[in-house]
């Protein structure tokens, strides 16, 4: 893993995750986690290369399609699991912590 | 006066917003090209592509220069952030064992430098060149087996100094060989005297 977490890195590992095995481009990644592009592909490139994430060109007939090929993005298998337990850690570190029970014999010492 | 104004409000100003808008796509493309030559040419294709995609997704002849802009005056400091994620090297385990090994050799370098420098005498006792000081994997004769004859200055050899990563990979053969007469693949035997 090794890979410093952000919000942004968060953010988009948790688009990945919502969809594990569906393919991503990065204008619709964009609109869902709401990164700028000048954030979402420098995030991206990181996540690709620690081997978190793949992508490739979409295989598209530019002029029959009407559009431009897309770059689809997706979790690598090893990139599931580490997003999940990322993702389920930092749940952890932002959940509010239960405050502990009054012991009762601080109770009747007031 | 009021015909040149009708004829302004109503047909020119309309005709050159028009026509000013128009050219609004083409300048947004223009700036995703000159965004992207601050991208290390390695990737700077990838980026236009992938930018350029996003312009066409956009509607608007107007919002798509906003995207544009927005991308532009991002760009140097996403180039900034690609460069630095192609230039880093991932550690793996052969990188740190190659760092482990460099570090080790260079301690033991450091350490035999400031003995001899301390003493003024080469650790095993016998005088040899100031060459053969720095110079790993010499080694000075054996002057009892090998006498050298008099007035040669070839008092030391290059001696065959094996390096932990041969034994190692020895050691990895030794081991495949071993698993290979475990799986009955090899025998130890020779077939004839069976």
């Amino acid at each position: 893993m090794g890979l410093r977490m952000t919000l942004q890195t968060l953010a988009v590992l948790r688009v990945l995750l919502d969809d594990p095995l569906g393919e991503h481009y990065g204008l619709e990644i964009s609109k869902a986690a709401g990164l700028p592009s000048g954030s979402l592909y420098p995030t991206l490139a990181r996540l690709e290369r620690d081997g978190w994430v793949t992508s490739d060109w979409e295989q598209l007939d530019e002029h029959e399609a009407g559009r431009r090929r897309r770059r689809y993005y997706r979790l690598t298998p090893d990139g599931a699991v580490w997003a999940e337990q990322a993702l389920a850690a930092t749940t952890r570190q932002l959940s509010p912590k239960p405050i502990p029970a009054p012991r009762p014999g601080l109770a009747g010492a007031q | 006066m009021s015909v040149l104004v009708f004829l302004l409000t109503a047909v020119l100003v309309p005709m050159l917003v028009n026509e000013f808008t128009d050219w609004l796509p083409w300048l947004a493309e223009r700036l995703i090209w000159a965004a992207a030559r601050t991208l290390p040419s390695a990737v700077r294709l990838r980026y236009t592509d992938e930018w350029l995609g996003e312009l066409d997704a956009t509607p608007g002849k107007l919002s798509k220069l906003v995207v544009a802009v927005r991308i532009f005056v991002r760009a140097p400091a996403t180039a900034v952030i690609i460069s630095r994620v192609l230039s880093f090297k991932a550690i793996t385990g052969k990188s740190v064992f190659n760092m482990t090994e460099s570090a080790l050799r260079w301690l033991q370098m450091l350490g035999v430098i400031a003995w001899r420098l301390s003493t003024g005498k080469p650790l095993d006792g016998v005088p040899r060149s100031d060459a053969t000081w720095f110079t790993s994997g010499t080694k000075a004769l054996d002057r009892g087996a090998a006498p050298r004859p008099a007035g040669s200055l070839i008092a030391e050899i290059r001696g065959d100094v094996r390096g932990f990563r041969t034994e190692l990979r020895e050691l990895r053969a030794r081991r495949a060989l071993g698993r290979e007469v475990e799986r009955q693949i090899l025998t130890e035997q020779d077939p004839d005297e069976q």
